[in-house]
């Protein structure tokens, strides 16, 4: 015997499948329906904002970049070495940079005060295994605004990071028809 | 040396690995790998002031992959500034 759906089931199914369905989409889509712009508040903190990521190792950067994008930073670019840096730096103007210490080729002071005169306002991040290398004022004068150790948990990491940046940390993005 | 003879198996395995390493560009594979583990076991160890043993051994072991990464990779030394 063909087993028959439940008609509550039915009514469910014909609600999410008709075209009045973003009605019931928490209200996000709501209001389109009734004409007007809709703005959409992306509550995760980084609101979309654009963080480069400059660390010669891969798996470092992967699990950096996951954090951030959780968080609603956008990765806009990464590099593994200083001098690909500037020149992603130069391209995309992030809004923030965590810059690694121990790099090939270039690495994160020889990169930083180049940032820096590239990227005035931008807040540059030592992202490192040795923070203890540095002394604060040493950075300071380098171009770096902070120094944070790859011991910390990633989600300190981001707390300071959000410190560094302007608020209000909300960004409104529109919804395209 | 076996994993279970060694105390932080989890990343003193990958660093052994790049000590012994003789290949430059394996080298670099296998620092790289030792200081994603390290990095990974910092993580964990994060959020207490615990484990004073192991962090030590981590400085120690860190120390050693710069010295390999300026030396033999011609990583640029930040000590000099």
């Amino acid at each position: 015997m063909k087993p028959r759906a439940e008609p509550k089931y039915l009514i469910l199914l014909m609600v999410l499948n008709s075209p009045f369905r973003s009605h019931y989409d928490w209200g996000i889509r709501f209001p389109r329906a009734i004409g007007g712009p809709v703005k959409r508040i992306d509550k995760r903190k980084g609101g979309g904002r654009t963080i480069l990521i400059v660390d010669d190792n891969r798996e470092i950067r992967r699990a950096v970049s996951q954090a951030f994008l959780s968080d609603g930073f956008r990765i806009c670019g990464e590099a593994d070495n200083g001098r690909d840096a500037i020149r992603l730096c130069r391209e995309l103007r992030p809004d923030i940079i965590l810059l690694d210490l121990s790099m090939p080729i270039m690495n994160g002071l020889q990169a930083a005060p180049e940032l820096r005169q590239i990227a005035p306002r931008t807040p540059i991040v030592l992202f490192t295994m040795y923070a203890n290398a540095l002394q604060p004022d040493q950075a300071a004068a380098l171009g770096i605004n902070l120094v944070v150790s790859k011991y910390d948990a990633l989600s300190e990491v981001i707390e300071k990071v959000h410190a560094l940046l302007p608020q209000p940390p909300e960004k409104a993005e529109g919804v395209s028809a | 040396m076996a994993d279970e003879e060694l105390r932080y198996p989890h990343w003193q395995g990958p660093y052994l690995a790049a000590l012994s390493e003789s290949n430059s560009s394996e080298l670099l594979k296998k620092i790289q790998a030792a200081e994603f583990a390290i990095y990974e076991r910092c993580q964990i160890l994060a959020p207490g002031s615990d484990h004073l043993a192991e962090r030590e051994a981590i400085a120690d072991a860190l120390a050693e992959l710069r010295r390999l990464q300026r030396d033999k990779l011609s990583f640029p030394d930040f000590t000099e500034r």
